[in-house]
C-alpha cells in the first residue's frame, strides 16, 4: 500500500514540471493522476459554440460556480460566436483575449503552475490543440466578514478588523494608505500549505536594515505547514526563550498604517486575522489604539494609569508578602492590625496562601477562555462563591490575599497587548517565590535581574527598551507620555534615515 | 559554555544567599506591642511590661466587654533581662516595629534611665519615631494599664492627646538622643499622669515636660503651658490657649495662638557676661472675652494685646528663671544659638556651660498679634451702658 502510494507520489512529482501537451486527452489524464483520490476535484468537458473542446478544472467549493455558470459555460454553450472572432481553432491568444470573460487571468504553459492555480481556487481552462492553458481567477470560497476587533477595543478608534482573507487585509490597509509608497511583497511559504505571507512597509520611510532583516529572516523558514503568526513570530524573533514577545501582533488595520508610517516593518499571512509588525518594543505594549484617538491629557494620563497597573500587577502580590512576613513595621498601625486579625487562624504561611488562591485564579482565567460558552454562567459561579466566599469563611485563606489577587488579576487585564501582559502574568510566580524567601531583598534581586534581561534584549536591531534605554530624547514624546500630535515633529527609531520629518514643525503653534 | 553559565549562577546564588538575613516571620508567629513600660522596683530590679495586641480581638464589631489586648511583664536585673522574663511567657516573637509609646516609671526616670537607652538604640527592630513619656508620680505599668475609653487599643491614647493639644509626635526618642549628645544641652521627655476621670475610671493625661540633666536623671517637671512656651521657643508648638487678666475690663480675655515664631538673640559683654533676647510672636484669635470691653474699639483691642503680651512676656521669663535656677538645665535650647552666632567664643563657654547658663541675663519679648476678635464685639450678655466703649 505504502509503495504504490510512494510511487504515484514520484510520478506525480515528475509530471509537475513537465509543459501542457497539446492532446486535451493527455492532459486530463496527468491532471486526474495528480488529483487521484481527490473528491471535491471537478473535470467539466464543453464544446465552446459546439467547435472549441474545452475542459474546465477546478475544486469543489472553492471557485464561485454561479459565475461560473454565467459568464462562461452559459454564453459558450447557448450563445452563437460573435461576429468578427476570427478562426476559433487555431488561435491559443483568442481563449484568453476574447473568451474568458473574467477580471484577473494568466496564461501557463507548465503543469505544475496549473497544479498550484487549481489549488489556490482558481478555474483552469485546457482546450485541444493549444499547449497553454488559462488560469482563470473565480474564487468563490466563504469568507468571514469584516467585523469589529475583539481583543483591541477602542472607544472612538474605526471598528474594523482583519479577516482570514490576506486580499481583504491587504486592501483594507491599502484603504488607509492610499500611497504607491506602501509595498506590498509577496511570497509563499509552507511546503504542504503554500501560504501567502506578504511583507508591508513604506518605501522611503521603513528603515531599511529592519526591512532587510525581516526580509531575510522570513526567507529562510522551512515548515511544512503555516497557520498563523505564531509560527512565523516564532522563526524571527531574535530571543526565542525571553518571557517578553518581540514581535507585535495585531488585528486592527489603524495599528498596522501607523506602525508603517513609524518606520516599522508588517507581516501580513494568508488565513489569520492578525498581523504581525516588527520591531516591537517594551513601552509599545503600554501603547493603546485609543491614546491616539482621544485627547493627549487623557491619553497621557490613561498611560500612566496603565503603567502603574502594569507594575502592580507584577509586584503587588510579592510586595504583599514580602512587608507581612518580613518588614511588618512598614504598614501603618491599623492597617497592620487588621490584616494581622484576617490572617490569624489561616493555617499557610502567606507565600503558600498567596500561591494557592493565584493558581486558582489563573485556573478559572483560563477556563473562562476554554470553555464553551453554555458552561460560562456555571464558571463564573463557582469562581465568585467558592474563591471569594468559601474559602475565606472556611479559614482557608484570608479576605485580604483575597482583594490582593482579585486587584493583580485586574491589573493584569490592562495592558493594550495580550502577549506582553502574558509576559508579567507569568513573571508574578518567580517574583512571589523570591520575595517568600528573601522579602524586599529579593524582590530587589529579581527586578534587577528583569532589568539586565530587558536591556539585553532587542527586537529586529531595535534595543528593548529603547528610546529609554539608550536615551534618545527626540523620540520620548511617544512613550511615557503622548504628546500632542502636532508636536510630534520627527520620526521614531531615527538614525540613518533619509527622511526624520514627518510633519513640518511650523505646523502648529498653540493658539492663544 | 555551560559550565560558565552554571558557575556564574551559582556565584549569583551566592550574593542573595550569603548576606545571612532570614527575618522571615510569619504574622501568626508575631506578637506587636504597640506599647511598653519601665519600672525600678524597690530591691533594684527592673520591671518591664508590654502592651500586646491580641488579633482575633482586633476584628470588627469585636468590641464589648472583651479588651483587644494583654498586658505581660517580665522583671530582672537588666532591661534584657526583664524582657526574657516577658518572652518566657509569650508564645510569638515580640515585633517592636510598631511600638509607638513606651512609659517609664517616676522612679526610674528619677534613677536615671542611661541603662534603658542603650537597649533602644541597640535593638534594630525598634522603632525611631518612639515617643517615650515620664508617668509623673505613678509607674510605667499603671500608665499601661488605663482603660482609655475613646482608643480601643487605649496605649495611642498619648500619643493622640499630644498631637491633638498641638505637640509634635514621634519625635520624643530621637530628640532625646540628640539633645544628650549635644553639647551643653540637658534632653527632655514628655510626660503624662494618671488622674480620676470624670467617668468612674481613672484616665491618661498629657502633663507637661520632664527634664533630666546630664546623668540622664529626671530633675523636674515643666507643667503644660510652661512646656508650650518652651515649645514655642523651640518651634515646635502650632496650637496654643492663653488667658490673662485684663484689670480695666474686670474680666479675662482667652485668645488662641497660632503661627507661631520666635527669634532668639545672643549677645556676649565686654565681661563675658552672656545676654539673650528671646522675641516670640504669633496670631491670636479672641475665643473668650469675659471683661466688659467692647474689642471692635481699637484703643480697647490695642489695650488687651498689650496686656496679654506684657503678662505672657512675664510667663514666660518666670519659666525660664525657673529652669535656669531651680534646674540648672539648658533644655531651651540656647547652646545651640549661642554656637550659631558665636561660634568662636563657644569654643571658651562650652566648657563650662552649665556654670554660665544659670547666669545668662534674659529678655522676654511676646508678640501675639490679635488677627480676629470673634463674631461679635462686647459680650452679648451685657446691657448696652454695662460695656466700656
Amino acid at each position: 500500500m505504502s509503495t504504490a502510494q510512494n510511487s504515484s507520489s514520484n510520478l506525480t512529482d515528475s509530471a509537475l514540471n513537465d509543459p501542457i501537451s497539446k492532446s486535451l486527452e493527455t492532459n486530463e489524464l496527468i491532471i486526474k493522476t495528480i488529483f487521484q483520490n481527490c473528491y471535491d476535484i471537478v473535470f467539466r468537458r464543453i464544446q465552446i459554440y459546439g467547435q472549441i473542446n474545452t475542459l474546465l478544472v477546478y475544486l469543489d467549493g472553492l471557485v464561485d460556480t454561479k459565475a461560473l455558470d454565467n459568464i462562461l459555460i452559459k454564453p459558450w454553450m447557448l450563445e452563437t460566436p460573435r461576429p468578427g472572432l476570427g478562426e476559433l481553432n487555431s488561435a491559443d491568444l483568442l481563449l484568453e483575449q476574447q473568451l474568458v470573460s473574467i477580471a484577473k487571468t494568466k496564461t501557463t504553459g507548465t503543469m505544475g503552475n496549473i497544479v498550484q492555480g487549481i489549488l489556490s481556487a482558481n478555474v483552469v481552462i485546457l482546450s485541444d490543440g493549444v499547449d497553454h492553458a488559462v488560469i482563470a481567477d473565480l474564487k468563490g470560497f466563504e469568507d468571514r466578514a469584516i467585523e469589529e476587533p475583539i481583543a483591541e477595543i477602542t472607544i472612538r478608534g474605526p471598528r474594523e478588523s482583519f479577516t482570514e482573507n490576506i486580499n481583504v487585509n491587504t486592501s483594507l490597509l491599502r484603504r488607509k494608505i492610499q500611497s504607491a509608497k506602501l509595498k506590498m511583497e509577496s511570497m509563499t511559504i509552507g511546503n504542504l500549505s503554500k501560504t501567502t505571507v506578504v511583507i508591508a512597509y513604506i518605501e522611503g520611510i521603513a528603515k531599511d536594515s529592519i526591512l532587510e532583516e525581516v526580509r531575510n529572516r522570513i526567507s529562510q523558514i522551512e515548515i511544512d505547514t503555516l497557520l498563523g503568526g505564531n509560527f512565523i513570530e516564532e522563526f524571527i524573533e531574535d530571543h526565542p526563550f525571553s518571557l517578553f514577545p518581540q514581535v507585535q501582533n495585531t488585528e486592527r488595520p489603524d495599528i498596522v498604517a501607523s506602525s508603517l508610517a513609524e518606520r516599522k516593518v508588517a507581516i501580513f499571512i494568508d488565513g489569520t486575522p492578525f498581523v504581525l509588525i516588527v520591531p516591537f518594543t517594551f513601552w509599545n505594549a503600554f501603547q493603546s489604539a485609543d491614546d491616539y484617538y482621544e485627547r493627549f491629557i487623557y491619553a497621557t494620563l490613561i498611560r500612566w494609569l496603565r503603567m502603574l497597573l502594569v507594575t502592580t500587577s507584577l509586584f503587588l502580590p510579592s510586595i504583599f508578602v514580602a512587608i507581612t512576613t518580613f518588614h511588618p513595621q512598614l504598614l501603618p498601625t491599623m492597617f497592620l492590625l487588621s490584616i494581622t486579625s484576617a490572617r490569624e487562624g489561616v493555617p499557610f504561611p502567606a507565600v503558600i496562601e498567596v500561591l494557592l488562591v493565584e493558581f486558582l485564579f489563573e485556573g478559572l482565567r483560563e477556563a473562562g477562555i476554554r470553555m464553551p460558552k453554555p458552561t460560562g454562567s456555571a464558571i463564573s459561579i463557582v469562581g465568585a462563591l467558592v474563591i471569594g466566599q468559601a474559602a475565606v469563611q472556611a479559614g482557608i485563606v484570608s479576605a485580604p490575599m483575597v482583594i490582593v489577587v482579585s486587584l493583580t488579576g485586574i491589573a493584569s487585564l490592562v495592558t493594550p497587548r495580550y502577549s506582553m501582559g502574558m509576559a508579567f502574568r507569568m513573571l508574578r510566580f518567580p517574583m512571589l517565590i523570591c520575595s517568600g524567601m528573601f522579602g524586599l531583598y529579593g524582590i530587589t534581586m529579581a527586578t534587577i535581574f528583569l532589568l539586565i534581561h530587558l536591556t539585553n534584549l532587542e527586537s529586529f536591531g531595535v534595543p528593548f527598551l529603547s528610546p529609554l534605554a539608550p536615551l534618545s530624547r527626540s523620540e520620548l514624546k511617544d512613550v511615557l507620555i503622548r504628546a500632542p500630535r502636532w508636536s510630534m515633529h520627527t520620526l521614531p527609531l531615527s538614525g540613518s534615515t533619509r527622511n526624520k520629518m514627518r510633519i513640518p514643525r511650523t505646523n502648529r503653534e498653540p493658539r492663544r | 559554555m555551560i559550565n560558565r553559565l552554571a558557575a556564574s549562577m551559582i556565584l549569583i546564588l551566592c550574593i542573595v544567599l550569603l548576606t545571612g538575613c532570614w527575618d522571615r516571620h510569619e504574622l501568626s508567629d508575631r506578637v506587636f506591642d504597640l506599647a511598653a513600660s519601665a519600672d525600678l522596683r524597690d530591691d533594684g530590679t527592673y520591671l518591664t511590661a508590654g502592651q500586646f495586641i491580641i488579633p482575633s480581638r482586633i476584628e470588627q464589631g469585636a468590641s464589648g466587654s472583651e479588651k483587644s489586648y494583654y498586658i505581660e511583664t517580665g522583671e530582672g536585673k537588666s532591661i534584657l533581662k526583664s524582657i526574657q522574663g516577658v518572652r518566657q511567657k509569650l508564645s510569638r516573637t515580640i515585633a517592636r516595629g510598631h511600638r509607638h509609646n513606651f512609659y517609664i516609671g517616676e522612679k526610674l526616670a528619677k534613677n536615671g534611665i542611661e541603662d534603658m537607652l542603650d537597649v533602644f538604640s541597640r535593638d534594630p527592630g525598634n522603632r525611631i519615631r518612639l515617643d517615650i513619656w515620664v508617668v509623673k508620680g505613678n509607674t510605667g505599668l499603671e500608665a499601661l494599664k488605663v482603660l482609655y475609653p475613646l482608643e480601643k487599643i487605649p496605649s495611642v491614647a498619648s500619643n493622640k492627646i499630644y498631637k491633638a493639644v498641638g505637640g509634635t509626635v514621634g519625635k520624643s526618642y530621637l530628640d532625646f538622643l540628640m539633645a544628650s549628645s549635644a553639647e551643653g544641652s540637658c534632653p527632655t521627655l514628655p510626660v503624662v499622669d494618671i488622674v480620676q476621670g470624670a467617668s468612674p475610671q481613672e484616665t491618661i493625661r498629657f502633663y507637661g515636660r520632664a527634664i533630666f540633666n546630664h546623668d540622664y536623671k529626671l530633675v523636674g517637671y515643666l507643667n503644660f503651658v510652661e512646656g508650650a512656651y518652651r515649645q514655642w521657643i523651640l518651634k515646635g508648638i502650632s496650637y496654643l490657649e492663653v488667658v490673662e487678666d485684663i484689670p480695666e475690663g474686670d474680666g479675662t480675655v482667652g485668645v488662641i495662638v497660632t503661627n507661631f515664631r520666635s527669634k532668639l538673640k545672643s549677645s556676649i559683654t565686654s565681661e563675658k557676661k552672656v545676654k539673650m533676647d528671646i522675641t516670640l510672636s504669633g496670631v491670636g484669635l479672641i475665643n473668650e472675652n469675659n471683661t466688659n470691653l467692647d474689642l471692635t474699639q481699637l484703643h480697647n483691642w490695642k489695650l488687651v494685646q498689650n496686656k496679654i503680651n506684657k503678662s505672657n512676656s512675664e510667663h514666660v521669663l518666670e519659666m525660664i528663671t525657673k529652669v535656669q535656677k531651680q534646674y540648672g538645665t539648658d533644655v531651651l535650647g540656647f547652646n545651640e544659638v549661642l554656637n550659631r552666632q558665636h561660634p568662636i567664643k563657644w569654643k571658651e563657654l562650652n566648657r563650662n556651660w552649665d556654670n554660665i547658663f544659670p547666669e545668662i541675663q534674659v529678655t522676654v519679648n511676646v508678640h501675639i498679634k490679635l488677627k480676629q476678635i470673634g463674631l461679635v464685639g462686647p459680650s452679648l450678655q451685657f446691657k448696652e451702658r454695662e460695656i466700656k466703649k
